[in-house]
């Protein structure tokens, strides 16, 4: 049975719940029987990281049958929180204050909400590209951006040979190229992301009022490739985000690992259990 | 102006492989990047001939004796017009580009340069962290700040951490050592700086409560209530290191929390987790204190009667002389509004104990004449001799020759050897007086002696001479015959020899051996000549003709006697000579002679003559109701020493309110950790400790006395101090659940207990109490 999105959340998550719940009590009951709790909870997480590096390394080996990926996803979702819960419990809900221990648990706190960052993106981004527009391959959005240019600056120079007129030539120049030529980023992911281009196709309908007739004409193939400007910029920042969160993700990532091993070394060692 | 930006389809645009580490230069500036792309190593294959020829928009194929274009959809489809080179090289060649890195590949460097700086940092970590000499350089590698008490030493981590160098072979090891503990060992640093934990070399230290465990009560519930499921749950999961004797410091201490951290902050459960029995509460299943004869679980060792005291002496003394009540004593008043307890009680902070102020304080106004009254006590005397019985014998069935007792003064009354004098004797002496005691014989009645004992009695009296003769051969010196007696007490087994004949002065001593040169005992230089020949073996001649001689008339002493009204040491106490007999009597509370003679004794009491000495001479058989002089045994108990097996081997006397032993068998007080100080502050004394009437005549059956007939059995029953009826009410612990509950003043375990017994027990108030105070 597969059902819906939500009953599989739903599910999924009071599983989770119930998990956590358990952690808690069992911790507590190791607390009071005097147990190194602290030894346990960090070997459990030490163990939940790895698992959850694996994730990784399934990606890359898709010729395996080792179950779909969505699925390593799902129980990639669920073992990050899972780990997010046991890092709470390891740390007692304290601050550390030891040179290692707190570079230890800021990389462990920025894995943790860069994945919820990418867990956000990866839900919210995917449907606002689909309706964006034309879907676009990230790869080739230079070429796509300098194709566009160069269009823009075929119309130009038609606009100028037809109509003798420098009006459309100068309007590229002072307003209209630096659009076409720079990106806002990824802040047009935030907001309306279709402000920018709004606000260009608004200055262009203003300076539209000063053309003549025979000029209007090319001025529309312009604002055709504001438009498609508009398109590009969002598709490359909202591409470049859903790839760009990996960047601080997973390399944290191997990061932590390293030093959750050594301060696992340093624990048992300074501990006495070793 | 297309619509689209791109096509989609696999005829129309080639694939982009996101997978791959390496993407085509022309595509990264924003070209169109060649069908061919970089190789694995990233080179462009453009301008590099491949199977001799320049890779193209193509790669002809071959038919016959020409070359086909072979030229794919994605690059334009249908043969090219110009068509390949006779060599077969696509007339359409790929410009060469410089690949750049793919996303992936981008990524998989950042995550290259992140791991190797994390592990620098952690080789730079560990480096320093651990030192070279495994001393510790520096705290790099502490999880955190120490608590306050450790601040000092937070840089020094091999102050409480061992084995700390990284040497290579720990680190090949690890897979071999995995989880070997080592928190036993790390904790024997921690006694190096607490030490006296778990005994003076920590023999105990790792041990349930740093206890040995046969000091460990058993522990008990009320039973009324279980406890809670959690801390039942909770057992299952205790450490073996508990059952193993095992528990390191950091079971409990955890460090590195901070400055404010507490190494001490423990939950009821953790306490309990390893507990036999368990419960919920202190109010819901803690065990009544009765059940624990707690506080009572042993007799005062001073013996005061607080209801006699209120009922019948202070309200008698309010009639006499108001002046010696305590303060705060209201004639008439009940005990129980009567606010005297702090007129002799005063918490103490260190040990959290109630003490009693010193007696000079406390007791002084009405028991000093006590203390300088009693029966003196004879030190030096010669016994009464039956010299006919003895002599008949001698003359006629004694192996070793007909010979006689020689000369010998009688004293005026009765008199047996004095109990102290005994120890001037040899072993040998000595046990001849035993063996006389244990058939009801004395030198003075010889009668029905059989031969054993005549011998017995022979033996005895040469050795009084013996020790007059050498008592007196050091002559008229600074310290006569105090060397001798104390050589002989040292002999004897008795420790502190000089103060057991402490301030004798030389011309009292010097009196009583001088009554050998004086009138009216001038045969008294004839026994000590009889004795320096009896030593070369010549004995007085035989006397066949001798008749038993009638003991004179046997006259009981007057407890308080005062003889020689003239003499200023009747008031004063000290040494005095009378009749050829030396005595002493006490010189008032803390008399140094009497309190060394009743210690000696008492360590020795598995000697028989030394008990003697003790139950006889010195009172113990009377008890409480003793006329020895200064009658230190009416306030000062007496308790048993036990040795390993719990046979009893010696005895000691309580000086001190308070001492370092606890009864065996019950809990060790020092685990708990009640402090008066906080609630005498707004709680009267009577709220927790209420006289109990019924202890009028049970107390004071609680010590040796007058009772006790046959004394050889009583002592050992009375000496044991934990059979004893209290004069106060048990505690009752609802009177306590009252305000120790979670939400009022607490009901924490460590609220009134301790793990580790106290290190400076009530030895310490012995000290304080030395000097008195107020």
């Amino acid at each position: 049975m597969k059902g819906t999105f939500r009953q599989r959340r739903l599910i999924h998550g009071s599983v989770l719940l119930a998990l956590v719940g358990l952690l808690i009590l069992l911790c507590h009951l190791l607390d009071e029987a005097l147990r190194p709790t602290a030894v346990y909870t960090g070997l459990l997480l030490l163990l939940v990281l790895l698992g959850l590096t694996l994730f990784n390394a399934r990606k890359k080996l898709p010729f395996l049958p080792l179950l779909k990926v969505s699925t390593w996803t799902q129980w990639h979702l669920f073992t990050g929180f899972f780990s997010v819960a046991l890092f709470l419990l390891h740390t007692g809900l304290r601050v550390p204050n030891g040179l290692l221990e707190s570079v230890l648990a800021a990389l462990f706190t920025v894995v943790a909400l860069s994945g919820f960052v990418g867990l956000f993106l990866s839900r919210w981004l995917p449907s606002r590209l689909t309706r964006s527009g034309e879907p676009l391959t990230y790869e080739r959005l230079p070429a796509h951006r300098r194709a566009l240019i160069e269009e823009a600056e075929t119309v130009v120079r038609r606009a100028e040979s037809e109509t003798g007129s420098s009006a459309i030539g100068d309007f590229y120049l002072a307003t209209l190229a630096p659009y076409l030529q720079g990106s806002p980023g990824l802040a047009i992911l935030l907001g309306n992301p279709q402000r920018y281009e709004r606000a260009m196709l608004a200055r262009t309908d203003e300076f539209g009022r000063y053309l003549s007739e025979r000029e209007r004409p090319h001025l529309e193939l312009l604002r055709e490739c504001i438009r498609r400007k508009g398109l590009l910029d969002y598709q490359g920042a909202a591409q470049g985000a859903l790839k760009g969160w990996l960047f601080i993700h997973i390399p944290c990532t191997y990061g932590l690992l390293v030093l959750a091993v050594v301060h696992g070394w340093v624990a048992l060692n300074y501990g006495g259990r070793l | 102006m297309p619509e689209k930006f791109q096509e989609t389809g696999h005829r129309q645009t080639t694939y982009q492989r996101p997978n791959q580490s390496w993407v085509c230069g022309h595509v990264a500036e924003g070209g169109a990047g060649c069908h061919l792309g970089p190789n694995p190593k990233g080179r462009c294959p453009g301008g590099v001939p491949c199977d001799g020829r320049l890779p193209g928009e193509c790669l002809p194929r071959r038919q016959g004796d020409r070359w086909l274009c072979t030229r794919a959809e994605t690059q334009g489809g249908n043969p090219c017009a110009e068509g390949p080179l006779p060599d077969g090289s696509c007339c359409r060649p790929v410009l060469s580009c410089q690949p750049r890195p793919s996303l992936r590949r981008q990524r998989g460097r950042v995550t290259l340069m992140v791991m190797l700086a994390t592990i620098g940092f952690a080789v730079l970590l560990l480096s320093r962290g651990t030192g070279s000499t495994g001393k510790g350089g520096d705290a790099s590698l502490s999880p955190g700040a120490l608590s306050a008490p450790h601040t000092q030493i937070a840089a020094e981590c091999a102050r409480c951490h061992s084995q700390m160098a990284l040497t290579p072979d720990r680190i090949t090891g690890l897979h071999q050592s995995a989880f070997q503990h080592r928190a036993v060992e790390d904790g024997r640093l921690c006694l190096a700086c607490h030490q006296g934990i778990g005994g003076a070399e920590g023999q105990s230290a790792f041990l349930a409560h740093t206890l040995p465990e046969a000091a460990l009560p058993p522990s008990k519930g009320s039973g009324d209530s279980g406890p809670d499921r959690i801390l039942e749950a909770a057992a299952r999961f205790v450490p073996p290191a508990m059952k193993s004797g095992e528990i390191a410091c950091d079971l409990c201490h955890r460090e590195h929390h901070g400055q404010e951290g507490s190494l001490t902050d423990l939950t009821n459960r953790q306490c309990q987790v390893c507990h036999q029995a368990r419960f919920a509460s202190f109010a819901d299943g803690h065990p009544d204190f009765e059940t624990l004869r707690y506080p009572y679980a042993r007799r005062p060792r001073i013996v005061f009667d607080h209801f006699s005291h209120f009922e019948t002496h202070f309200p008698d003394t309010a009639d006499d002389d108001p002046a010696k009540l305590p303060a705060g004593y209201q004639t008439g008043e009940a005990h129980g509004k009567s606010k005297t307890c702090l007129a002799c009680h005063v918490p103490d902070d260190e040990t959290g104990l109630m003490t009693v102020l010193s007696y000079e304080v406390a007791c002084g106004k009405c028991h000093d004449p006590d203390t300088r009254g009693g029966r003196r006590l004879p030190f030096l005397a010669l016994p009464t001799l039956d010299a006919g019985s003895l002599d008949r014998w001698l003359a006629t069935d004694a192996p070793g020759g007909a010979r006689s007792s020689g000369t010998w003064v009688n004293p005026p009354t009765t008199t047996d050897l004095p109990g102290p004098m005994l120890h001037l004797l040899n072993t040998g002496e000595r046990q001849a007086w035993l063996s006389l005691r244990q058939e009801g014989l004395t030198l003075a009645d010889l009668t029905k002696a059989k031969p054993a004992r005549l011998a017995n009695a022979e033996t005895l009296v040469n050795g009084v001479k013996f020790l007059l003769h050498d008592l007196s051969r050091s002559g008229v010196t600074g310290k006569t015959g105090h060397l001798e007696m104390e050589r002989r007490l040292e002999e004897a087994g008795l420790p502190g020899g000089a103060s057991l004949v402490g301030g004798l002065p030389p011309d009292l001593f010097d009196r009583f051996r001088k009554r050998g040169e004086d009138a009216p005992w001038p045969a008294l230089r004839a026994m000590l000549d009889e004795a320096a020949a009896a030593r070369d073996g010549r004995f007085p001649a035989a006397r066949p003709d001798a008749v038993a001689t009638p003991a004179p008339p046997t006259v009981e002493p007057d407890p308080d006697d005062l003889a020689l009204q003239d003499e200023v040491w009747a008031r004063s106490g000290g040494w005095q000579e009378e009749g050829g007999t030396l005595y002493y009597r006490s010189t008032g509370h803390a008399d140094p002679l009497l309190r060394a003679w009743l210690d000696a004794t008492a360590a020795n009491a598995s000697e028989p003559v030394a008990l003697l000495t003790l139950t006889d001479s010195l009172g113990f058989a009377s008890g409480v109701n003793t006329s020895a002089s200064g009658k230190c045994l009416m306030c000062h108990s007496i308790d048993e020493e036990l040795d390993a097996a719990g046979d009893p081997v010696s005895l000691v006397v309580n000086w001190k309110a308070y001492g370092a032993r606890s009864v065996p068998g019950l809990p060790d007080r020092r685990l708990t950790a009640f402090r008066h100080a906080p609630h005498v502050v707004f709680m009267d004394c009577r709220a927790c400790h209420t006289i109990d009437p019924a202890s009028e005549d049970t107390f004071a059956a609680s010590y040796p006395g007058k009772k006790d007939k046959v004394y050889e059995e009583g002592w050992v029953k009375k000496a044991d101090p934990s059979r004893f009826t209290a004069n106060f009410s048990p505690l009752r612990k609802r009177d306590c659940a009252v305000c120790h509950t979670p939400q009022g003043a607490g009901d924490r375990c460590l609220d009134c207990h301790r793990y580790h017994p106290a290190a400076r027990d009530n030895a310490s108030l012995e000290m304080r109490h030395a000097i008195p105070s107020r």
